[in-house]
């Protein structure tokens, strides 16, 4: 049985003169593929349906590549802090930072290779992947080009790759930087504008106030219930919701990005993380490697600029959030710096639930003073959980402490 | 007494954001093959109601279960739909994964079918324990199926709803711990660190 390899709807055309009904395979590697399989009503295999019923899911090797992942991550940072060494001195870590959303594209990589190499082991004749050229160049194309010989593979090629673009994304950052796009954002869309006001209405009531002030950076289940308590509690705080400054300034770097990128791709080639197979598969990451030192390299230099202006004036006591998003995560080490207390109160029900599935900003962060650095966590559950992974994780930054979820008891 | 028993079958994730949660042998592509087959069991039944709640990025994936749902008599629920607002009027749930949806509707009463393929993903044995309590788990696809079949032909008659499972157990253990009363917990924390 030969298998034809369906990426894209526009595939089957390039297979239909090889395929053989009734005798070959056609395997859906895609949900466009399903789509396009069904509603064709041509017979298909997923990988569900191919795995080995005795292949269950190996936990150290998921901790393996977070780890990884960020040793990757902080090679990389260290190129960085040689030629900025301003930012060493102002703890950026601008792919450590990233690490969070790096690891939908760089993990769906190694997905994708896993992937394709249990195909190539269910059968036994010959396994075929194709290319339209009109198409952008994909992950999967590339992977497939990369490791054809090492796997045996059969390219049919409709017609060769026009362009360029991968097809691997990561989040971006969370808010827009224009004063106008945030007034939509937050005003309209999320009807935040209580929240918003709290940034005129901070800077206007400081002069008068010696109390002390919570930086809050959350969004989600509820946590404003747990600010009031706060407040109740303490008639002497204020809280400054970071998400509301609206003019956050790219900061100015004078390196030569060019060289910088140049730089980290020799460097951090044959790199054991992107290393598979004996096939490095650095090449396929260069696009992201780019945009990283392209666009948010001074969006990192402007964040950290307005953090210790803001602190500067505010002195900020306690750092409070429930996201992991690339700004949070770069908050967390100039808190660090500036020796705030920083907590990030757990949102979700997957930690604790499921094993190698580890709270990765906080396994990976990595920071000075980590005792200063807190994990508000469900459950004593939860917490056998990620004291476990504090173990298996040297850069694990957080005390787990267990105050239940809100949002959960009010479901009940 | 009801016309019909209101199912809800809610989407794990698929895209991008899938490698975060699951791993080993499982794809986007496999789920949504899952997805398309389970569905079909609801078609022509008189005495259930299929609503359908879909997932992260769903509308984005061209399925075409948006229009034929509908068209079939469920409900469809977009992605931005939320499930608190829903859940407490189903009769029973279906969840392809153990994602926070489970947490939520395990607040509920109404029975909970759940896949967790071994392959795919490792539910930890202090909490399977309690879960099993609750719901009813699935390790393989062709056992889930098999129990959404079942779901779908006898409806109120099924195992599901005979033998119910409705302990709070893992709730009380797992989610909120069993002295409560989180907000105080929490804000009494952040308060002390403020000291």
């Amino acid at each position: 049985m030969q298998c034809f390899i369906v990426h894209g709807a526009s595939d089957f055309e390039s297979f239909e003169p090889h395929y053989r009904p009734g005798i070959d395979a056609l395997f859906a590697w895609t949900t466009e593929a399903v789509i396009f399989l069904r509603n064709k009503k041509l017979p298909y295999l997923t990988l569900s349906d191919i795995s080995k019923k005795e292949e269950e899911v190996k936990i150290d090797k998921e901790y393996e590549k977070l780890k990884g992942l960020y040793s990757w991550c902080h090679d990389a940072d260290k190129i960085i802090h040689q030629k900025i060494p301003k930012f060493e001195k102002e703890q950026i870590w601008p792919f450590t930072a990233r690490l969070h959303s790096l690891r939908f594209p760089f993990y769906r990589a190694i997905n994708e290779l896993n992937k394709l190499k249990i195909v190539r082991d269910h059968f036994e004749e010959k396994v075929y992947y194709t290319f339209d050229g009109k198409k952008e160049v994909n992950t999967f194309y590339t992977l497939c080009s990369l490791f054809k010989e090492k796997l045996n593979l059969e390219e049919i090629i409709k017609s060769k790759p026009q362009k360029h673009q991968l097809d691997l994304t990561f989040p971006y950052w969370y808010y827009p930087r224009s004063f106008i796009k945030n007034f939509f954002r937050f005003i309209l869309r999320d009807r935040k504008w209580k929240s918003y006001t709290s940034f005129f209405s901070s800077f206007l009531s400081f002069p008068f106030s010696r109390k002390k002030w919570v930086l809050v950076f959350s969004h989600s289940f509820g946590k404003q219930k747990i600010l009031k308590a706060l407040k109740e509690k303490n008639k002497n705080l204020e809280f400054f919701y970071w998400q509301d400054v609206p003019f956050l300034k790219k900061g100015s770097l004078s390196v030569d990005k060019n060289e910088l990128l140049k730089d980290l791709m020799t460097k951090l080639d044959g790199h054991p993380w992107t290393l598979k197979e004996g096939v490095n598969f650095l090449p396929l990451f260069e696009p992201l490697i780019k945009k990283v030192i392209f666009e948010d390299l001074e969006k990192m230099s402007g964040l950290a600029k307005t953090f210790k202006a803001l602190n500067k004036k505010f002195k900020f006591k306690l750092m409070f959030t429930t996201d992991s998003l690339t700004e949070t995560d770069l908050m967390f080490y100039l808190a660090d710096r500036e020796g705030i207390q920083s907590v990030l109160a757990l949102h979700g029900g997957t930690v604790g639930l499921l094993d190698g599935l580890s709270p990765s900003p906080v396994c990976t962060r990595n920071l000075k003073n980590k005792e200063n650095s807190h994990y508000l966590i469900y459950s004593e559950l939860v917490k056998d959980f990620v004291d476990e992974t504090k173990e298996i994780f040297p850069t694990y930054s957080a005390n787990n402490v267990v105050t239940g979820s809100a949002y959960f008891e009010d479901l009940m | 007494m009801k016309s019909k028993l209101n199912i809800c079958y809610i989407c794990g994730p698929i895209g991008d954001i899938f490698v975060l949660w699951r791993f080993g042998a499982y794809d986007s592509a496999s789920t949504l093959d899952i997805r398309y087959k389970a569905v079909k069991y609801f078609e022509n039944k008189d005495k259930i109601k299929l609503h359908f709640k879909s997932g992260y990025d769903f509308e984005n994936f061209g399925t075409g279960l948006e229009k034929s749902i509908p068209e079939k008599g469920g409900i469809f629920y977009s992605s931005k739909a939320k499930l608190s607002n829903i859940m407490k009027k189903m009769d029973a749930f279906i969840l392809e994964f153990p994602s926070t949806t489970l947490c939520e509707v395990i607040a509920t009463k109404a029975p909970i079918l759940l896949l967790t393929d071994s392959r795919a993903i490792k539910l930890r044995a202090s909490c399977e324990t309690l879960l099993e309590k609750r719901v009813f788990i699935s390790r393989t696809p062709d056992h889930f199926l098999q129990d959404i079949n079942e779901l779908c032909q006898e409806g109120s008659s099924s195992q599901f709803f005979k033998k119910p499972r409705v302990s709070n157990e893992f709730y009380e253990q797992f989610l909120t711990g069993p002295q409560g009363n989180s907000v105080d917990r929490t804000s009494s924390f952040l308060n002390d660190l403020l000291v």
